[in-house]
């Protein structure tokens, strides 16, 4: 029954996307995008993906949207921060490891895609729960603390 | 009225774009110039179209808008992650910026 409620709400989805790029709004638009929602993921499933669509992404929809807004703060945040930093020429870039608390494979990439987006710092490289991290203002190279500085508040909403 | 919020918030992020190419020339280094070139792009460019949505208002193209914008923030760290691992397992090594204007 969760199941058929996950691939559903997925199909809703592409049929909204579908409607969108064909700038059509009907009945019968919106049935010809579940359609094609539903042929496309039976493909994926079958010739793609090495799992289940289900077993791969477990994602609430409420922590994406609370991880999306948080992103576009801390872009902001940390843009304003660069551009003082570009202006005054004051840069120590470094190499740290940082270790998270995170155990699902899902949210660590999310966790590292958003260490990358957000101006100053880049993911390197991942092994496991542990993340190299490329930085601009180095001041510690100390593991806990600069996990504290770069994480910040991403790391509390995949725990919860 | 919202034409020319639109603009302003337009105005911003190319001021955003601005400070990033300069920041290119400014540094040397191959690191520093990565982390300043990917990122402040990142932000001139969402300024941008949230300007663009701005101006035009509610409609599909908005929509779509709002479409390349989730693309690119799943694609651009992707693109940056890519060429710093490279640099990084092909021995690029960090150095700082007065040791290189000695040599």
């Amino acid at each position: 029954m969760r199941k058929l409620f996950y691939y559903f709400s997925i199909i809703i989805i592409c049929s909204m996307i579908w409607v969108i790029l064909n700038e059509e709004l009907s009945v019968v638009n919106y049935i010809l995008g579940g359609v094609f929602g539903f042929i496309s993921i039976v493909i994926t499933e079958n010739l793609l993906l090495l799992n289940k669509f289900s077993n791969l992404y477990q994602i609430n929809l409420l922590v994406l949207i609370k991880y999306l807004f948080n992103l576009i703060i801390n872009i902001y945040a940390s843009g304003f921060t660069t551009i003082i930093k570009i202006v005054t020429g004051k840069i120590n870039p470094g190499i740290v490891e940082i270790k998270t608390e995170i155990t699902n494979d899902l949210y660590i990439c999310l966790l590292a895609n958003a260490i990358t987006l957000t101006p100053g710092t880049v993911t390197l490289e991942k092994k496991g729960q542990n993340l190299k991290v490329l930085w601009l203002d180095c001041t510690t190279k100390d593991s806990i603390k600069a996990g504290k500085i770069i994480m910040g508040s991403f790391e509390k909403i995949f725990i919860n | 009225m919202f034409d020319w919020i639109g603009n302003i918030i337009i105005l911003i992020g190319i001021i955003f774009i601005i400070f990033g190419i300069y920041g290119i020339f400014r540094f040397s280094n191959f690191y520093n110039r990565i982390l300043i070139a990917a990122k402040v792009d990142t932000v001139g460019f969402i300024t941008i179209l949230i300007g663009v949505i701005i101006k035009q208002g509610f409609s599909f193209f908005s929509l779509k808008v709002i479409l390349i914008i989730l693309l690119m923030l799943i694609v651009n760290p992707l693109t940056t992650h890519y060429i710093t691992r490279s640099a990084y397992l092909s021995g690029y090594r960090i150095k700082n910026e007065d040791e290189e204007e000695k040599q």
